[in-house]
């Protein structure tokens, strides 16, 4: 692989609580190439959001403590400065949320919001931040979007919402966007047309992607590789062919076999049995050790490797997968 | 919005009205005769008989409400039983006492609450937050009265640094009228200042907490330029509202402070006034609390729909 753009060594995330010490995020690696779409996969509580939070130092510390490194041109952005980071955020590297609902602030007109960005990083003041914003409006197909800039949200429709918002990412051409489950709030017709439009602006600026998601389908459509977080653990990390073809690890196959397959009505879908692990009471041995249908006594003595049997396939799991029986 | 305005000036006409009824039917089933009271131990049955004719008391209660109804109307709110002055008059003269103690009282509030709710916020779960939110909440327990006596009692009797009562108009001699001002001001405007507190800090926490937040941060911006940008012209709307809840109680004349300090505001005449079973005094000083806070109301929403695009009125 050439150079990787960002590249995230053992970074933990422990909340301190009134119980005690709860890691969600437990030494997690992975790199991303340029102009990559890394998808970041688990379930809520997995630790995907928070790990994604805690690299652009947005979470609150404390109570969060943040551990490992994050090395993104030559500088560990988890020790930047509150000043320093202020100039990557929105700049080079764009965070983008969930809920287009919210992501906007209700009593400030798309404009306002939109610019500020472009004003702070750009240098960009009075009429021509304004063009630019139009032209971003424009951009992610606002249509109109001379008049529409001086609305206000609530005047603005779901997916429109969202198109501002990712507007407001892509506003400077940021080196990296991290989509935080950018279009799960969407239906399914807006939520293709979103991602879409997201793939094409990141060929257009070349930027990396990383795409927060639960939806596998989604991660099918968009990502070239996988992360597969589980309590807070990468379990299983593969290009994204790779890893719906071989499913090394126990906790992807149960994944999988939970999603619905069209055509096939008869089937009932398939649920992991049992609840992810408690983050203040963490199982031994392996995190999945409880609700793996394959456990073996090693996986509750011992923690497995992010082993590599096959070069580009990590997979967290003592065995390999031809062994796997139930 | 010319429409709204004009709409809720009608509803309020209506709302007085139902104040008026209510309270005229009020006062009248109390027990107590203010022609008896008035003349005290002058009594006299031929002046008695004259005093009931002349102010109408011997005609039906209807007949009575809708003559007062009609010179209110003109701005005549009759005159007063015990002492023969017209009430608007009466009203109109105590005013500047209530409005120095309404807004003096007003200014502690927010020069207490607003900036200690937002910080606390800001730093919630510091020593900071958990100080101010203890003491405020002793400040909205703690009666403004007693608050007052204890004032009175520290300040003037023990130290003598202020006079315990009374009131001087600024125009006669300013520094004595502040003085006399500020025990009042303080007694009344630490307890609004509490309330006030409690609702900027939950405000502004609540505003911290929205994604928009979060989204403003992602971008770059500082946390005082998401804190002056985008935190606090959401909370403004909540706080709005409680500001003008608090204002509308103050111009109503701070009944039981006013007497503690003999201060000659609204509440103290209403308070004589039925002590004296003084019908049209009484009358009038309610009339003038209602509108007080009904035209506070109506500012409150003109004030929301410049604060929060999604509220308009057309």
């Amino acid at each position: 692989m050439t150079q990787p753009v960002l590249s995230v060594r053992d970074l933990s995330v422990t909340f301190r609580t009134r119980e005690g010490p709860a890691k969600v995020v437990d030494r997690i690696s992975y790199d991303l190439g340029p102009g990559e779409t890394l998808a970041i996969v688990g379930e809520s509580g997995s630790g995907k959001s928070v790990s994604s939070l805690a690299l652009m130092q947005l979470l609150p510390t404390p109570p969060a403590v943040v551990e490992g490194e994050a090395i993104f041109e030559g500088r560990n952005l988890l020790t930047l400065d509150e000043p320093e980071m202020q100039k990557i955020r929105g700049n080079r590297i764009a965070m983008i949320f969930q809920d287009p609902m919210t992501s906007l602030n209700p009593v400030r007109t798309i404009g306002h919001q939109l610019m500020e960005p472009i004003e702070l990083h750009l240098g960009l003041t009075g009429r021509a931040a304004r063009e630019r914003a139009i032209e971003l409006l424009h951009l992610v197909g606002i249509p109109s979007a001379e008049e529409r800039i001086d609305d206000y949200p609530h005047q603005f429709s779901g997916g429109m919402r969202q198109r501002v918002v990712i507007a407001m990412g892509i506003s400077c051409e940021p080196d990296i966007l991290i989509a935080d489950e950018a279009t799960t709030a969407l239906d399914v017709t807006t939520q293709a047309k979103i991602i879409d439009e997201i793939k094409g602006l990141q060929e257009r600026l070349g930027m990396s992607l990383i795409w927060i998601t639960h939806d596998l389908g989604v991660v099918a459509g968009v990502a070239d590789r996988v992360v597969v977080l589980y309590a807070g653990h990468i379990m299983e990390e593969a290009d994204v062919d790779d890893l719906f073809r071989v499913r090394r690890n126990p906790y992807t196959r149960g994944l999988l076999a939970s999603l619905p397959v069209p055509g096939r009505t008869s089937r009932r879908l398939e649920a992991i049995p049992g609840l992810p692990p408690d983050p203040l009471r963490p199982p031994r041995g392996c995190p999945f050790s409880p609700r793996c249908p394959y456990v073996a006594d090693v996986c509750v003595r011992e923690e497995p490797a992010l082993r590599e049997p096959v070069p580009g396939h990590r997979s967290k799991c003592h065995f390999d997968p031809e062994d796997l029986h139930a | 919005m010319t429409g709204f305005v004009v709409r809720r000036i009608g509803q309020m006409a209506l709302a007085l009205l139902g104040v008026s009824v209510i309270v005229f039917a009020l006062i009248h089933f109390v027990p107590g005769d203010p022609v008896r009271t008035a003349l005290g131990t002058r009594f006299d049955p031929d002046v008695y008989e004259a005093l009931v004719r002349r102010h109408g008391l011997d005609r039906p209660l209807v007949i009575q409400y809708f003559s007062w109804l009609g010179s209110a109307l003109q701005g005549d709110l009759g005159v007063s039983f015990r002492s023969g002055q017209p009430v608007t008059g009466l009203v109109l003269e105590r005013l500047p006492a209530t409005l120095t103690l309404a807004g003096a009282a007003l200014a502690v509030a927010l020069v207490v609450g607003v900036p200690l709710g937002v910080v606390s916020a800001v730093r919630s779960g510091s020593k900071l937050d958990y100080i101010a939110s203890a003491v405020s909440q002793v400040g909205v327990s703690v009666p403004d009265f007693w608050a007052g006596i204890m004032y009175i009692l520290l300040f003037s009797l023990t130290l003598g640094w202020l006079p315990p009562s009374g009131y001087v108009s600024p125009l006669v001699d300013f520094t004595g009228w502040l003085r006399h001002l500020v025990l009042p001001a303080l007694a009344v405007g630490l307890v609004s200042g509490s309330i006030i507190f409690r609702f900027v800090r939950s405000a502004v926490l609540e505003a911290l907490n929205q994604d928009y937040v979060r989204m403003a941060r992602a971008k770059g911006l500082s946390r005082r330029a998401v804190l002056f940008d985008h935190v606090l012209p959401n909370a403004w709307i909540p706080i709005v509202t409680v500001v003008g809840l608090q204002l509308g109680f103050l111009l109503g004349g701070v009944v039981v402070v006013e007497i503690i300090f003999a201060w000659p505001g609204i509440g103290r005449l209403a308070y004589l006034a039925v002590g004296d079973r003084d019908f049209t005094v009484l009358q009038g000083s309610v009339l003038y609390i209602a509108t007080m806070f009904l035209v506070i109301n109506l500012v409150v929403d003109l004030l929301y729909a410049w604060l929060d695009p999604r509220v308009r009125y057309d």
